[in-house]
């Protein structure tokens, strides 16, 4: 499983993110991931974001699994219950990106 | 009773009592006749709603919470209208920056409030802990303290016009958060979070700083503040942030599905744009450049392209400030954008999400 994570957005809006391959990740950290994933639920959800909202952060996430690629942001007001330790996951493991131009 | 109505518009007509009453609080005998006047045009739905709003309109109060370093909102009353100061200096400064702020709306541009009726302004201070944001959500403004570490506060003047301003965008022109229009509308926060700070100094276009969130960053970042809006992509250049991505120019637009198709990031565009036309204007820069920049967000509609939006700024300027168009031309010329009603934004990619499996 390939997962790609993106946060941007914000009224300082720094792009920071992180890719993972669970299959050349360190065990530990691919069975905490793939358990994530699968606790989410989020590969089967449309994303959310709160109308009228300006200025909050995004989320991102890229997840290519045997059941294909699966595209979906939420915002930091309409992330589902199920989906936060995964965002913290990766919150806590981005990196800053440049803005590609 | 149809002629009597027609005896009471032809003496006062209701947009003139109106007047009257909103600019001399004072005269109470005026709003009672409003009053009289509504109630006896009861059934003319037309007439009454502007009876109706102003007679039923808020005063924009603000109320400012605590949310205590969570993120449960609003959290716990802090200090409302009218109310003493508070032992937290966050909550006085947002308090009066809302005073400041809905000061300028009414003096300027004649608008009570978010929602031009009065609404109340709330104000969310001290939200989660080290957050690095802050936000409008649809119904109210919400501050992060910063992490400490990059950014020392989010409770400024400019900020806090930036976010209420997204609150007026909503309700004036619904204008969309995506591509060029979102970019457009970050760029209208920007420009009256400048306005108001220029507005509260009584400084004239070429004495203000065009800086979006001078004193937002911790002392050690290498950084003038977040934005520049009259030099874009050199607000700071730090180890730890990076460079100032914004353009100056439609030459480097930023392609991208991230941050709303870069809303963030191209706003630089305009921004410099309309930085640079007030400053050849000289002068107070919401007096001339902020009212016409104020009727072309509405007559823009919900969806401008930079190019369209550009068009409805030369066609107010004609409108109400005829000598100023040929800086205003050179403004949109020198960051690469021509007028256009007709052309939409083609640069910037889809939506990032939702699509199908492979």
């Amino acid at each position: 499983m390939k997962i790609t994570f993106r946060r941007s957005g914000g009224f300082a809006p720094r792009l920071l993110g992180l890719d993972i391959d669970t299959d050349s990740a360190e065990a530990a950290e691919s069975e905490k991931l793939r358990r994530l994933v699968e606790e989410s639920g989020i590969l089967g959800m449309s994303g959310a974001q709160q109308k009228g909202a300006r200025d909050v952060n995004l989320y991102h996430f890229e997840i290519e699994s045997d059941q294909g690629i699966h595209k979906v942001t939420f915002d930091q007001l309409s992330i589902p219950d199920t989906v936060k330790p995964l965002v913290k996951f990766f919150n806590e493991r981005a990196r800053d990106l440049m803005p590609e131009t | 009773m149809t002629k009597f109505n027609r005896n009471i518009e032809g003496i006062l007509p209701p947009h003139l009592l109106v007047e009257i009453a909103r600019r001399n609080p004072e005269l109470t005998h005026y709003l009672k006749t409003l009053a009289r006047t509504a109630e006896m045009w009861k059934g003319s739905e037309a007439r009454n709603g502007q009876l109706y709003r102003f007679l039923n309109a808020g005063k924009s109060d603000r109320q400012v919470y605590d949310a205590q370093h969570h993120t449960r909102r609003p959290g716990v009353k802090a200090r409302f209208e009218g109310e003493g100061a508070s032992s937290d200096k966050v909550v006085n400064d947002v308090y009066d920056f809302g005073g400041t702020i809905r000061s300028f709306y009414m003096d300027v541009h004649g608008r009570n409030g978010i929602d031009a009726n009065g609404m109340v302004m709330k104000f969310v201070t001290h939200y989660d802990q080290d957050y690095d944001n802050a936000f409008w959500d649809g119904e109210m403004m919400t501050f992060g303290d910063g992490d400490q570490d990059i950014f020392s506060t989010f409770v400024l003047l400019d900020v806090t016009g930036h976010e209420l301003t997204h609150g007026i965008t909503e309700f004036a022109a619904g204008t969309e958060y995506y591509g060029q229009s979102g970019a457009l509308n970050e760029h209208f926060s920007d420009v009256w979070g400048e306005l108001i700070e220029q507005y509260s100094l009584k400084q004239t276009a070429d004495k203000g700083d065009w800086l979006v969130g001078r004193g937002l960053f911790m002392p050690n970042i290498k950084g003038r503040a977040l934005r520049d809006m009259l030099n874009p992509g050199t607000a700071y250049n730090d180890p730890k942030l990076g460079k100032d991505p914004q353009p100056a120019h439609m030459s480097k637009y930023y392609k991208t599905s991230s941050d709303n198709g870069g809303v963030h990031y191209n706003s630089g565009i305009p921004n410099k744009a309309f930085a640079t036309f007030a400053v050849a204007v000289g002068g107070f820069a919401w007096e001339k450049a902020g009212k016409i920049w104020y009727a072309a967000r509405v007559a823009a509609g919900s969806k401008p392209s930079f190019a369209q939006f550009a068009a409805h700024t030369i066609e107010a300027c004609k409108a109400l400030f005829p000598d100023e168009l040929t800086k205003l031309q050179k403004a949109w010329g020198d960051v690469g954008v021509t007028p256009s009603l007709t052309e939409v934004d083609t640069l910037t990619p889809p939506m990032f999400d939702e699509s199908a499996s492979a």
